[in-house]
């Protein structure tokens, strides 16, 4: 390991060698003209930096540096400076034989001229109607992200990114709570190409990040909307001398917390208790025995300091008609668990041109490769927190010691150097738009996107892992090949015009899209471990595992728009779209969903027009309706498959076909999410407060579910659409300038989301593992059996017929009285009846569990099963700072999230005693009853031949022991940044614009009550058991070092 | 102006001419499945049927892998608990829990079900349908219906593959009405369509008609049952096997391993096989539930000490055999060295077959070191290393000759012809290379003789899913079991609780159904 690292190091310095001197000749090239320099500021005089100054009609420009300072060398042609900064007003200046020219810009409070793409329509911001959040480059960079969705977690209101955790797993996104049974995220729409995933993108790709969250805006990306719609720029080239920025960011991990685990003396006296009668081999151990001693801390073996390396490199310029970016970025991140890892390299061209005023072209190329390496993380976190620990790691030689499988206990650090598992993703895509104007007003503009994307995953496990026989242990080789490609093409014309008070704009044209999956899986037992692919075998011997299966689904879609605004004054719009989807029947393949949206801008109303205060003040609401079709392909139909396998005469196999277990629905149709939201858009002295408050509802109905079919019928589940479900909600996002004096700069965000969630109509309740969705309850409901603690004494399990419990008198010696008395102290009657908690026909007795008997029968069984808490946060948000002062910076980020509980499903399982070879925790251990009279939270660890003890409800449900409460805020992180002068700069003369030393720490701090690794974590794609914490890979603090240079 | 209108009429046409083409795109969204088979293309010709039928054998392979020793089997008086497996020993012990999943979960059984329901229903349709084929889905649905109402009693009945959700909810058809209106017509039908004789690994003549002897002995049809066995030895096509090593052929599944070096495989053939589900490795493939059953694994289930017992008294492993059997000679022998060194050949006392299915036994040992109450059932598979239950091949016997031969045995006692009986026990201890029993030693009345004769059973067929069947046929399941489950401190039981609860989970999924009385 050690060797690599350093061999990359070399390599990056080595890069960044040549680069500073291939840039180190280019500024020799300069040709040194008239030369103009100036300051530019704002009107209290503080400079501005990044404020681009350009010799007007041509390409020939620079930016302004952190004093606001600028210095350009003017070619022969016309002699005028255009300065331009966003939210500034434009100012141009001519130069007339000056050579020191200083500016000041004025703040342009009104209309920032930004523009937005939604759909198949740009539309300023200022006009939008929904509800957008969104999030800009240098947001995302402070982040220090290595993908995308980091860089902006915390930052969007009503948006929630909860990471899954471990290095390339990804992130769970979710719009405004949970609005479908389906699985899936968001939409991203990456330049207008439509993909499920950004995995690939290189955040320094980035140039502003928004996400669609109300129907009306994300109705017009149709179907695959459903669930809300990122939107991702890209940055694009910009006229001008051609810019090379290099960022290279070097980092070290480690593991915050750690659970607590047994030793093995506790592990010892689990077992002294469970079987006091020691049989076979095991021998009383005495205190000084070596096997008390025995336990390791294998999470420190099982974990180590990670690094992190990150570089990209950016090529940024052209002229009016062709701009271009191109860049190009390589990750390489270890994992804090051994053996795991990312890596990515990828490269993104982007084109614009305009060859002619009638044309627009323009296209995007991406490739990426992404590589994930390591164990499952939570086969070998459940491993070490439940293994027993006085099993070796180690033999005296330093090799491992072999996993036992007759004690069912692996060893982990084993399994986490040993077993090889390797995810390469190869990526490419492309997305092409030609556009022609027929007039100025009137354009159609054609796109191809093609998007591939092939997944190979391998996976070796040597002999001495292969826990089904280690006596013939045999090493196995799996390889599995996902190959996915779509089309996606779209045509469609847009007009826009305005005259007087009256502008207009409106749009129509179609879209098709095909994805196809190809897959197949494959797994062979090898001849030996001297090589570990499937070579190492005959290919007679491989099987396929999962079978291999090709299939493909289509859609295809028109749609049409308008917007009208008069004197920005009054706002309208509406779209409509007619989705059509090979995943519905004959009759129902085809949807429409409408869109409307109005607004008031009361700013520009005679009363308010003059205000000092109030520059802003946009009132709007809007309505739209958005289809899903995230379903299995074929739901309408019931395929069949090759499935079966039988010799009828001994010798040849023959395949059969047969159904699957998914009967097949002709009804199936298009689940459809009806969204209201009101917002409010504030701008405040100057736009330098800005508010936006949105109050919305989301009603889904026809729920695309998943039915149980009584199995007798030969199926499973049928996919039917019944339910509705309804979110609502509040987002309410605040950002300003606290202070800004000359120099000093104080930026302050602050966002905050309320979310309700409930099942309004569900005939027939849904279960998933331990989470139950049923009608007038909220999604994410964790179901169990709830215990009031431990029966301290046999006699303790008394209650009056009416349930009331009861206490048992004993006398000054312990003995019991034969009487009780209640709560209150008052005597229960001798002769009144005294009923016992039974399980399976037995009293639970002193060391049980007290079981709430939810239907007062005084049997425990599963008509006692009841909610225990719900995984989905009802408030969450961000806040953040940016401070500024000269070069330095220093910004921060904290998120929260409240409101949730978090179902600890390792810690079940290991303390459930479900079998001997599972070591409980040491908290489980100390605190178990042992004596009549204990009084612990924790019943007996003796099995005796109760399973209430010792299996403890484990499986389909929770119990409420395990359900803790998983509200956090999390300090994300801390950046310090410098950017040198650019004096310094230009006496290294080496050709440097800018030089930027960031130092940022990810992750330093959590609070929680919660006892695992992390409260923080996705439901990896599946929405209806959120919060179920079978040990993920667990959070680690980031300590970053990062450099950006730009020639 | 004209010029503008042109235009406008252009732009126009362009457009309506665009949305148009985008229109007649609505085809677009038909796709096919690629790696599947649409339904509705599915069951064209005989080819088709072939396939689905195909897929029955499959499912039935899934399902009884486990369920035939799970009701055959565990909870009889050849097996005991020996260890902690709550499951296993819930068998045992006749106290299963309604929650245990994995003993009572119906999925496989009416999948396979629904499969055979889909051959006869599409075949019928198939113009010049192979009657082979159809004949062979009648067989299957027979054998299992009336498998589960001899387990459930009454079950919901399925004879049509559900198209729609509100099919798919019924209530438990009785028992009685499922053998008259399913089972028995469905066997009759399977004998007239079925040509061939016989074949191991499907239904076929001989087969079906060890079917039928099955119902009809189970339905008190003695004559009937005693017409089909007779109907299968005119056959001709099965005989029994004469001599120790071809008895164990039928069994014998053991792979050479660095422990059993000598290991022959899978051997498992022999005219006594009449029907078998065959098995084989794979990935993703049924595997057999035999070593799961009995070899695999840590020991769980043990022969029970009252099986044992029984069978020492009846034939003794040492020279108290010479007094009951004074004209045979056991089979085997074995070489004693005495202290002096020398050696001499002695009778190896006590029934082979005891020596073959027990652990540890063997030819050359006798019944070896394994305590009675201990020992395991080895009879397919001698040594548990190296055994992986999902690497597991070895057939299951369904149909056996020497199991119909008794069975004709126990049809003649009941219709009171005693020395048949006696005559077809001898049939077998004659192949077996017995000692005969003796008009004496089967008694003289009739419990005595059933008693007899059942426990001839046992020691034939111990492990192979037939001796709980045996004792609720024959109303003993009661007065044999509650003494030994009085022994082992568990529960009686009762009338009620021979038929199996159903899994919870069902009852919730399908609010029609009710629970078995008794649980």
């Amino acid at each position: 390991m050690k060797k690599t690292f350093k061999k990359q190091n070399t390599v990056h310095s080595f890069m960044l060698l040549l680069l500073l001197l291939c840039s180190g000749f280019t500024t020799f090239n300069l040709e040194a003209q008239q030369k103009i320099t100036g300051v530019v500021s704002d009107v209290d005089g503080n400079p501005i930096p990044g404020v681009s100054v350009l010799q007007k009609g041509t390409s020939n420009g620079v930016v302004t540096d952190f004093d606001g300072i600028y210095s350009l060398s003017l070619n022969s042609a016309e002699k005028t400076l255009v300065f331009s900064y966003l939210g500034y007003k434009n100012k141009e200046v001519k130069v007339s034989g000056k050579v020191k020219i200083d500016v000041t810009l004025e703040e342009e409070a009104e209309a920032l001229e930004e523009i937005v793409i939604i759909g198949y329509a740009a539309v300023s911001r200022e006009k939008v109607l929904g509800a957008v959040s969104s999030v800009k480059a240098e947001s995302i960079e402070k982040a220090t992200a290595v993908d995308a969705l980091q860089g902006v977690q915390g930052k969007l209101s009503g948006v929630q990114i909860l990471s899954n955790n471990g290095p390339g797993a990804g992130f769970d996104v979710r719009v405004r709570g949970i609005t479908s049974f389906a699985q899936g995220g968001p939409l991203y729409v990456v330049d207008g190409q439509q993909t499920f995933d950004i995995d690939n993108i290189d955040p320094n790709d980035i140039e502003s990040l928004e996400v669609l969250k109300d129907g009306a805006t994300t109705a017009i990306y149709g179907a695959q909307g459903a669930n809300g719609v990122v939107l991702v720029t890209t940055k694009s080239g910009k006229a001008g001398k051609t810019r090379l920025s290099i960022t290279h960011t070097t980092g070290v991990n480690s593991l915050v917390g750690q659970i607590p685990v047994a030793n093995a003396r506790q592990r010892i006296i689990q077992e002294t208790v469970a079987n006091p009668n020691p049989v076979g081999n095991r021998s009383i151990r005495d205190s000084l025995s070596l096997l008390f001693r025995n336990s390791e801390d294998i999470q420190k073996l099982v974990t180590r300091p990670a690094t992190r390396q990150q570089v990209s490199l950016s090529l940024n310029g052209g002229s009016e008609s062709a701009r271009f970016n191109w860049n190009s970025g390589f990750v390489e991140e270890q994992g804090i668990i051994v053996n795991s890892g990312y890596r990515r390299f990828n490269t993104r061209v982007k084109l614009d041109l305009e060859p002619s005023d009638k044309i627009k072209a323009g296209t995007v190329v991406n490739m990426s490769f992404e590589e994930t390496k390591g164990a499952p993380s939570f086969q070998i976190l459940n491993q070490l927190t439940r293994r027993i620990p006085y099993l070796p790691i180690f033999e005296p030689d330093g090799t491992f010691t072999p996993s036992t499988p007759g004690l069912a206990s692996l060893n982990p650090l084993q399994q986490a150097e040993l077993r090889e598992v390797v995810t390469r993703n190869y990526r490419a895509n492309s997305f092409t738009y030609l556009q022609y104007n027929f007039t100025p007003k009137f354009s159609i503009k054609s796109t191809l996107g093609f998007n591939f994307r092939y997944l190979k995953n391998e996976t070796f496990t040597p002999s001495a892992l292969d826990n089904r026989n280690f006596r013939l242990a045999i090493p196995v080789a799996t390889e599995r090949h996902d190959l996915s490609y779509n089309v996606q093409q779209e045509n469609f014309f847009n007009y826009n015009n305005s005259w007087g008070d009256h502008t207009i704009s409106g749009f129509a044209g179609m879209q098709i899209q095909r994805n196809n999956r190809e897959n197949l899986r494959l797994r062979a037992e090898l001849n030996n471990e001297l090589i570990t692919t499937l070579n190492n075998n005959d290919p007679e011997n491989f099987t396929t595992t999962n079978g291999t299966l090709n299939d493909a689904n289509s859609l295809f879609s028109l749609f049409a728009g308008f917007s009208y605004d008069y004197q920005n004054k009054y706002l309208i719009g509406a779209t409509v779209r007619r989705d059509g989807s090979s995943r519905f029947g004959e009759n129902n393949k085809f949807g429409y969903f409408p869109a409307a949206n109005v607004g008031w801008r009361l700013s520009k109303e005679s009363f308010l027009e003059d205000s000092d205060v109030i520059n802003n003040l946009l009132l709007r609401a809007s309505f739209g309706v958005v289809g899903n079709d995230r379903i299995g392909n074929f739901t309408f139909d019931t395929p069949f498959n090759p499935d079966f396998t039988y010799s009828l005469d001994g010798s040849i196999q023959s395949i059969g076909v047969g159904p699957g277990t998914l009967l097949g629905n002709a009804d199936i149709r298009w689940e459809e999410t009806e969204s209201i939201n009101l917002g409010v858009d504030l701008g405040l002295f100057k736009n330098r407060v800005k508010i936006a408050a949105e109050i919305w509802r989301k009603t889904t109905s026809d729920l695309l579910v998943r039915t149980e079919l009584p199995e007798e019928s030969g199926f499973q589940s049928i996919q039917e659409n019944r339910g509705v479900v309804r979110n609502q909600g509040i987002d309410f996002n605040i950002n300003g300038t606290i202070i800004k004096k000359k120099g000093f700069k104080w930026d302050a965000g602050f966002n905050i989301s309320f979310l309700e969630n409930e099942v309004t109509e569900l005939a027939v309740p849904i279960q998933q593992g331990r989470f139950l969705i049923e009608e007038g309850q909220p999604i994410g409901n964790m179901i169990g059996y709830k215990n009031f603690g431990v029966f301290s004494r046999d006699e303790s399990n008394a209650y009056a017929p009416s349930g009331e419990r009861l206490i048992p008198n004993f006398d000054s010696n312990g003995f019991f009285l034969g009487s009780y008395s209640f709560a209150n102290g008052q005597a229960y009657p001798t002769d009144g009846v005294v009923r016992q908690l039974t399980f399976g026909g037995d009293a639970l007795l002193g060391g049980d569990y007290i079981w709430d008997d939810v239907n007062g029968d005084f049997v425990i069984d599963s008509e006692d099963i009841q909610t225990l808490g719900n995984g989905l946060p009802t408030v969450f948000g961000g806040l953040t700072q940016d401070f500024s002062y000269k070069g330095f910076t220093l910004g921060l980020l904290f998120d929260f999230s409240f409101g949730n509980d978090i179902y600890r499903r390792y810690d079940h399982e290991r303390n459930s005693l479900r079998a001997s070879v599972l070591t409980p925790s040491p908290e489980r251990i100390e605190n178990a009853w042992t004596n009549q009279g204990d009084i612990t939270p924790y019943p007996t660890l003796t099995a005796r031949n109760r399973e209430v003890n010792r299996f403890d409800f484990l499986g389909g449900v929770a119990n409420s022991s395990f359900v803790s409460d998983g509200s956090f805020i999390i300090w994300r992180y801390a950046r310090v940044g410098y950017s040198f002068p650019k004096k310094t700069l230009e006496k290294m003369d080496i050709g440097l614009k800018s030089l930027r030393l960031n130092l940022a720490i990810n992750n330093v701090l959590t609070w929680t009550n919660y006892e695992g690794y992390s409260p923080e974590f996705g439901s990896r794609g599946n929405p209806l058991a959120p919060s179920e914490d079978n040990l993920r890979y667990p959070n680690d603090r980031e300590l970053l070092l990062s450099l950006r240079v730009q020639f | 102006m004209l010029l503008h209108t042109i235009r406008k009429i252009k732009i126009a046409t362009f457009l309506s001419v665009a949305i148009g083409i985008f229109y007649s795109c609505d085809d677009f969204v038909d796709e096919v499945p690629e790696s599947q088979i649409s339904g509705l293309a599915f069951y064209q010709n005989n080819e088709d049927l072939q396939l689905a039928l195909v897929a029955a054998y499959s499912q039935m392979s899934t399902a009884y892998s486990q369920y035939h020793i799970n009701w055959g089997e565990f909870r009889s008086d050849n097996m005991e608990p020996f260890g902690g497996n709550v499951a296993r020993n819930s068998m045992h012990n006749s106290s299963m829990d309604v929650g245990e999943r994995n003993i009572l979960r119906w999925f496989d059984l009416y999948r396979f079900i629904d499969l055979t329901n889909r051959v006869i229903n599409e075949g019928a349709t198939i113009e010049g349908v192979d009657n082979n084929i159809l004949g062979q889905a009648y067989a299957m649905r027979a054998k299992v219906y009336f498998d589960i109402t001899r387990v459930w009693g009454a079950v919901p009945l399925f004879t049509e593959s559900i198209n729609t959700i509100d099919n798919a909810f019924k209530t438990r058809t009785p028992a009685a009405e499922i053998m008259a209106n399913v089972v028995i017509p469905d066997m009759l039908r399977a004998e007239q369509l079925i040509s061939t004789p016989s074949s191991n690994f499907v239904f076929s003549q001989s087969s079906v008609l060890a079917l039928q002897a099955e119902v009809y002995l189970w339905e008190r049809e003695n004559q009937l049952a005693k017409d089909a066995i007779e109907k299968l030895i005119a056959l001709g096509t099965h005989s029994l096997v004469r001599s120790p090593e071809d008895w164990q052929d039928l069994f014998i599944n053991q792979v050479a391993n660095f422990r059993v070096p000598d290991g022959p495989g899978k051997v498992q053939e022999g005219p006594e096989l009449i029907f078998s589900l065959n098995y084989f490795l794979g990935q993703g493939i049924p595997t057999s539930g035999l070593a799961r059953a009995y070899t695999a694994g840590a020991k769980i289930t043990t022969i029970t000490r009252e099986v044992e017992e029984k069978w020492r008294n009846r034939f003794p492993l040492d020279t108290i055999w010479d007094d009951l059997y004074p004209d045979t000679a056991p089979v085997f022998t074995e070489t004693i060295i005495a202290s002096d060194g020398s050696d001499s050949i002695v009778p190896l006392y006590g029934d082979w077959r005891l020596f073959a299915t027990r652990e540890g036994g063997s030819f050359e040992d006798g019944v070896g070191t394994v305590d009675e109450g201990e020992a395991r059932v080895h009879k397919w598979q001698k040594n548990a290393l190296g055994l992986v239950p999902s690497n597991d091949d070895t057939d299951i016997v369904i149909y056996r000759y020497a199991d119909m031969i008794l069975m004709l045995a126990e049809a003649e006692l009941k219709l009171n012809n005693a020395p048949r009986a006696l005559e077809l026990i001898n049939q077998v201890r004659t192949a077996r290379q017995l000692p005969l029993a003796t008009t004496e030693q089967f008694g003289a009345d009739f419990d005595t003789q059933i008693d007899f004769l059942l426990d001839e059973r046992q020691f034939e067929l111990l492990g192979e899913g037939k001796r709980w069947w045996d004792l609720v046929r024959n109303d003993k399941a009661l007065e044999v079991m509650n003494p030994i489950l009085q022994d082992r401190g568990e529960n009686p039981l009762t009338e009620q609780r021979i038929l199996w609860p159903v899994w919870d989970q069902h009852l919730i999924e399908n609010p029609n159904l009710t629970q078995t009385l008794g649980w």
